[in-house]
């Protein structure tokens, strides 16, 4: 014989436990996603990317790894790699006035190319795997953009020590709007990293030993201030270039 | 499934959450990143602002959160109490809806999911639906 089932009592909502429970969870939730989005605008995360200080302007003529105008007078060539703590001093320090002063003007023709060899012998090779990114990212017409960002996070402590993960060049990519999947595809693309590899190799046939070497109309120039470098352009772009400048050690 | 193997399950599953919470602290706390095998989107989470709440890690508050529920669900397991389980309820459903939104988050506004996290989720939701079952086949208090 099936017992009968007991009516529901008029039991008062406020008086169901189960209801005020429910009721406060809800409520403690929606408190919580308040706090929380009130303070996820401002990134307090110490392992978050530092933004680059001096990006390439938006305004700059670019085609791939090329800044400028293709008729510019004077053509600079940087060879560099992104480990390289002496690329990110350029980086940072000399190439935004070249940007600037030359560049924008339309005295210089700008070129990065890749010169990845402080990974080389070593798993996983970062150098290597950061020039794939940042080509990974020219695909997407974004190299300049990653490029800064990429200088911006370079390890402070040395190279080879596991910094630039396939997570942190994943992050790098969602700062600079590149499409996630696109990007984790052409990361393990062996034709991206045969192609710098193979600009790498066209670096050490015309005499390049480190990085960054600065090359002006294709000569490897040995230069200890930026006025050397500044004078060597103007020299070479004669009137076209205007006089002035940025000021720069 | 009677009372007490609810009380296992939901226990397990709160310790098994614990246990995702504290790897995830324990890397933040280690200056790393969760390691994500082909899935590789925790990272990406894990350096967004969203991972920190009152410039505390979320994967904290996940471990007190989880520290809890692993209490209150042993009580409930080991004593039978029902204020125990009313509690198992609703501290679940604060987490299923507070997943639900970090989910959310994951999804529309970061463009990652985290493999650890989605996990994490799927603790808080199954032994929020076993409290759940378990009130409803019970007794008001």
């Amino acid at each position: 014989m099936r017992r009968p089932r007991s009516l529901p009592t008029s039991r008062p909502l406020w008086r169901n436990p189960t209801a005020i429970t429910t009721m406060l969870a809800v409520i403690a939730t929606v408190v919580l996603v308040i706090v929380l989005n009130s303070h996820a605008a401002a990134p307090t995360n110490p392992s978050a990317l530092n933004p680059p200080a001096n990006p390439v302007a938006d305004s700059i003529p670019r085609q791939g790894t090329i800044l400028g105008s293709a008729s510019a007078p004077v053509k600079v060539d940087a060879w560099e790699d992104f480990q390289c703590p002496g690329c990110q001093l350029w980086t940072l320090q000399w190439e935004p006035h070249v940007i600037q002063d030359f560049v924008a003007t339309g005295v210089v023709r700008y070129q990065f190319h890749d010169y990845s060899f402080l990974g080389t012998g070593h798993s996983p090779d970062e150098s290597l795997e950061a020039a794939v990114a940042a080509q990974c990212a020219n695909d997407q017409a974004k190299f300049w953009p990653y490029h800064d960002w990429l200088y911006a996070n370079q390890n402070p402590n040395g190279e080879n020590q596991g910094w630039f993960t396939q997570a942190k060049l994943d992050a790098i990519a969602l700062k600079v709007g590149l499409d996630q999947a696109t990007f984790d595809t052409c990361l393990v693309d062996p034709a991206k990293a045969a192609a710098v590899r193979a600009e790498q190799a066209a670096g050490t046939a015309i005499g390049i030993t480190g990085t960054p070497t600065i090359f002006v109309n294709n000569k490897l120039q040995k230069l200890n201030t930026y006025a050397d470098l500044s004078a060597m352009i103007r020299s070479l772009a004669g009137p076209a270039a205007s006089p002035g400048g940025s000021a720069v050690p | 499934m009677s009372a007490g193997r609810r009380g296992s399950a939901t226990t397990g599953l709160a310790v098994i959450g614990l246990l995702i919470a504290a790897y995830l602290a324990g890397t933040r706390l280690s200056g790393g990143l969760p390691v994500c095998g082909p899935l590789h989107g925790c990272e990406t989470v894990a350096l967004s602002s969203y991972s920190e709440l009152f410039g505390i890690p979320v994967a904290f508050f996940g471990c007190g959160y989880s520290l809890v529920l692993v209490g209150v669900s042993v009580t409930w397991w080991r004593r039978a109490d029902r204020w125990a389980l009313l509690g198992l309820y609703g501290l679940g459903l604060l987490g299923v809806l507070f997943v639900a939104y970090l989910t959310y988050l994951e999804l529309f506004v970061i463009g990652a999911i985290c493999v650890w996290c989605a996990g994490y989720a799927l603790t808080i939701v199954s032994g929020w639906l076993i409290a759940a079952l378990a009130l409803r086949g019970s007794s008001e208090p």
